[in-house]
């Protein structure tokens, strides 16, 4: 290929002082002010076997300046340089060849007079797709000096044949794609640090004996794998791996990313030690990220060309510090998660499940539990929870529709009901709703769902048996009834509940709810001290419970209280434990006095514990009477109709 | 003289005898032979660029200039009179100097120079006064051929002429500068010495320096004279110690004899006593402004 190129030409060289002799464009007082300088000496001393050194840089303005060095002894003081730069547009570095193209248009000047040539440009047609290579072979340090270069760290070397250091810097131009020909920066005879701006120069090639900056830097036998095979493609191109720069490198992407493409190139694909490069050179998603997209894009190198499949996407689940080192819109892991999912839906659960559980909170986890949790129906995700229990944290925050909540109820008790507990732990996975579900699921798992709900009340966060006795008391009458057969509160639970801000049709749900024994065993406890004098703790704690209840009844709870007001009179005559009765009437109807719904209430409560026992009837209509005569009468009536 | 760290800078354009003066003032440091007020006492850490220098200069060979993106690092230990100081005293390329001229943009390593140093050492070339035909020598030229021709018009005015700082008169250059640096230290006072360059071939027509200062660089002279903030002194140097050519008679003479400074209250002296005066060191020979 070749391209008709504009060259400009700056010449430099000595006029009392270094200056500019003449110019075929007018550079802006950046530009001016880098060649000023760069086109001076490269240092104190010139070596006439240096002469004709070649040096390289971007001008701030785009534009690439590349620049031919001559020795002038002619001029009256040491240290006098002719410099011819050739500037060009970045675009027409296009080529691997137009470096060494544009070599031949260097030209020396003669003298002061001989300046007209510099003065106008000149088109080229630059044979950008000449081969260069070395030839006479690869420097000893080219390894070494291209793992520096490549790795984000200025490289030095001491160029002792300069020719050998010219053929060098043209064989790495060739190697390196565009724009990272167009931004490289280097220098063929240099005796100190030079700099464009603020940064140094990529490549120095040391004239031997410089100081400091002429140590010989030798071949490491430790220079990595893909520096010496960079090394060896100086000198006979393997087309695979240019073509894999120039497909994969782009204009955004900084020099490491040569040396990510030469590992991959070189090891085939996601190796340990180009995983261990990118981790270590371009940590971050804005370090090449051209490269970096080329490679792990769905359907990119990664994946041969193909689309996404599972094996890749466990490839690269695998090093989770490989993909945080990606753009995440460039890694794509739902689309791979989905492809994945579609080819071997157990083999992703199982990636799924094996997911180390520190690493759980990253976003490779997070595609791949939406890929599992909304590709995966009831049975196959209780399958896995069967298998992997402590998942179901994860899977209640998101499945916890009735449909889900019977497939759940399916499982094993003992490994759910404490893997619930686990999960329900956590307050900022605990879901409400889900315990509102699993109550509804009462009726048609009795006793599932009510070892699982009874469980949830024996937590020990209060929080989440509040949220059960909420749930019931808005679940239908068949749903409590059910958890009252089948479940059993524990003492800590009643406990726990008594301490908590509930509403009185909630304490009168836990009396329902809670075996007379338990109670018993709770009101033995101190919590009861304030309310029920201490020889009467056993016998009275239900009262008080319901006592505690009535303070803060409301109009509309009056069926309910009564209904767990009944549960206890039950009970408590079952257990022969006529006096806690008694002292339940006692405690519970001069309360009723005060309430405005007494009438009602006393309506349900005889309706409800009385009307089998004519004695007791008489009792309780003649307490009824004290405090409401209408009350009592309807009463009368209600009972007359009973019986 | 207590412990202390002495900063002295190098002004001047191209081809003013900087590196030369730098060579020469090392050689005098090192050679026990020159009876010089002080010593070296530890060499640089990098020297190379002083060995480069003071090479060139002991075999009577042009030390070549300084390039424009190199700064030779010029940090030494010295003594004087039994107490040890510091001495850092960077050699710049004069054409950054000229660059500040043109572009009236001072880089950041010039402004460093300019400002962060505690006395100046101008350096003027007798070769580089790049004098200018004067208003009133072309009044007196017409004058003359209107007397001779009886016309009235002289030689046409040349107009179109490119700006360009080469040709800029070199006082003119040196005022200029001189007054970027004093409006970038904010008037803050300092020690200055112009030395000017290749005594030995000026050979004293004028009288001493100062007054050979005043003869051919008004402009520069009277700038310093008025300066307030700036304490003066003008020293003739002969760094070389003479010309070279290709007959190699310099690099016959012991490099102790060869390179002096000159002046007006002191006559000859040794080729360090501007970085004694700058340095303000006791003892050192000085003429004042």
């Amino acid at each position: 290929m070749s391209a008709l190129v504009r060259i400009q030409h700056v010449l430099h060289g000595y006029d009392r002082g270094h200056r500019l002799l003449a110019a075929s464009v007018e550079l802006d007082r950046a530009g001016r002010q880098l060649v000023d300088v760069l086109s001076d000496a490269a240092g104190p001393e010139l070596r006439h076997d240096f002469d004709g050194y070649l040096t390289g840089y971007p001008l701030p303005d785009g534009r690439y300046a590349f620049a031919c060095t001559w020795y002038a002894p002619e001029m009256p003081r040491p240290n006098c340089v002719w410099t011819h730069t050739l500037i060009v547009e970045a675009t027409a570095l296009a080529g691997p060849g137009t470096l060494a193209a544009l070599c031949d248009h260097f030209r020396r000047p003669t003298g002061l007079s001989d300046l007209e040539f510099y003065r106008r440009p000149t088109p080229a047609d630059l044979d950008d797709a000449r081969v260069v290579t070395l030839w006479r072979g690869a420097p000893v340090w080219a390894a070494d000096v291209l793992g520096a270069l490549y790795t984000g760290h200025p490289a030095y070397a001491v160029g002792d044949r300069h020719a050998e250091s010219v053929d060098f810097v043209m064989a790495l131009s060739a190697q390196q794609w565009p724009q990272l020909r167009s931004r490289f920066s280097f220098c063929t005879a240099a005796q100190g640090q030079r700099r464009v701006g603020d940064h140094p120069f990529d490549l120095e090639l040391l004239v031997p004996g410089r100081g400091a900056w002429g140590r010989p830097r030798e071949a490491r036998p430790s220079a990595p794998d893909w520096a010496r095979l960079l090394a060896e493609d100086l000198e006979q191109p393997q087309s695979g791996l240019r073509d894999l720069v120039a497909a994969t490198c782009g204009g955004a992407d900084s020099a490491v990313a040569m040396c990510l493409a030469t590992a991959w190139h070189g090891t085939g694909g996601l190796s340990r030690e180009f995983a261990d490069l990118l981790v270590a050179h371009a940590p971050s998603p804005r370090q090449a990220p051209g490269f970096k997209r080329a490679v792990f894009r769905p359907g990119g190198l990664l994946d041969h060309g193909r689309a996404a499949s599972a094996s890749t996407l466990v490839d690269l689940l695998r090093r989770p510090d490989v993909v945080r080192t990606v753009d995440p819109a460039d890694l794509g892991l739902p689309q791979r998660v989905v492809a994945a999912w579609e080819q071997s839906p157990m083999e992703t659960v199982r990636l799924w499940t094996q997911w180390p559980a520190d690493e759980r909170t990253g976003e490779g986890f997070e595609a791949l539990t939406t890929a599992v949790l909304g590709n995966a129906g009831p049975r196959d995700l209780a399958d896995l929870l069967r298998h992997e229990p402590e998942l179901i944290g994860v899977v209640l925050t998101t499945k916890d529709g009735a449909e889900w909540c019977a497939a759940w109820l399916e499982l094993p008790d003992p490994p759910f009901g404490r893997s619930v507990a686990a999960a329900l732990k956590s307050a900022a996975r605990w879901r409400p709703h889900v315990v509102g579900t699993l109550v509804g699921l009462l009726p048609d798992y009795p006793d599932r769902a009510a070892r699982v709900v009874i469980g949830l009340l024996n937590l020990p966060e209060r929080a989440v048996a509040a949220s059960v006795v909420a749930a019931l008391r808005a679940a239908p009458r068949s749903c409590v009834d059910t958890l009252r057969i089948r479940g059993m509160i524990g003492e800590d639970a009643v406990r726990r509940l008594l301490q908590a801000p509930l509403d009185p049709p909630e304490l009168a749900l836990i009396a329902e709810l809670t075996p007379p024994r338990v109670l018993g065993v709770v009101s033995a406890s101190e919590l009861w001290l304030p309310v029920v004098p201490y020889a009467w703790r056993y016998t009275h704690a239900p009262v008080a419970l319901l006592s505690l209840g009535l303070r803060h009844m409301t109009p509309f709870d009056d069926e309910l209280l009564g209904r767990a007001y009944a549960h206890l009179w039950q009970r408590l005559r079952a257990d022969d434990a006529q006096t806690t009765w008694n002292y339940c009437k006692l405690m519970v109807f001069p309360q009723l006095g005060s309430k405005p719904q007494r009438g009602s209430l006393t309506t349900e409560l005889g309706r409800r514990t009385g009307w089998r026992d004519a004695e007791e009837r008489t009792r309780i209509a003649a307490a009824a009477e004290t405090i409401d005569p209408d009350a009592a009468q309807a009463l009368r009536e209600e009972w007359l109709g009973i019986l | 003289m207590s412990d202390t760290s002495v900063r002295i800078a190098l002004l001047g354009l191209p081809q003013t005898g900087k590196t030369t003066y730098l060579a020469a003032f090392y050689n005098a440091l090192c050679d026990p032979d020159v009876a010089a007020p002080i010593k070296i006492v530890t060499l640089p850490e990098q020297a190379t660029y002083l060995m480069t220098i003071l090479r060139n200069w002991q075999e009577a060979r042009p030390t070549g200039r300084t390039a424009t993106g190199e700064q030779g690092r010029v940090e030494m230990r010295l003594s004087h009179e039994g107490d040890q100081f510091t001495l850092a005293m960077p050699d710049m390329s004069g054409e950054l100097f000229e660059n500040v001229l043109r572009e009236r943009v001072v880089p950041a390593a010039v402004y460093t120079t300019l400002v962060e140093h505690d006395a100046y050492l101008v350096f003027v070339h007798p070769d580089e006064l790049r004098d200018r035909i004067l208003l009133t020598d072309v009044a007196a030229a017409k004058a003359s051929v209107a007397a001779v021709t009886g016309q009235r018009s002289g030689p046409p005015a040349t107009v179109g002429e490119e700006f360009a700082t080469k040709a800029l008169p070199l006082q003119a250059s040196m005022v200029d500068l001189l007054q970027a640096m004093a409006e970038l230290r904010q008037g803050a006072p300092c020690r200055l010495a112009v030395l000017i360059s290749a005594w030995d071939r000026v050979g004293g027509a004028d009288g001493p320096p100062d007054r050979w200062l005043a003869a051919r660089m008004p402009l520069l002279s009277q700038y310093l004279a008025n300066a307030a903030h700036l304490d003066c002194a003008v020293f003739g140097v002969s760094a070389q110690g003479g010309v070279y050519d290709d007959s190699g008679a310099m690099a016959d003479v012991r490099p102790s004899e060869r390179a002096y400074a000159v002046s007006a209250g002191a006559g000859r002296i040794d080729i360090t006593a501007p970085v004694c005066w700058a340095a303000g060191l006791a003892g050192a020979a000085v003429n004042p402004a």
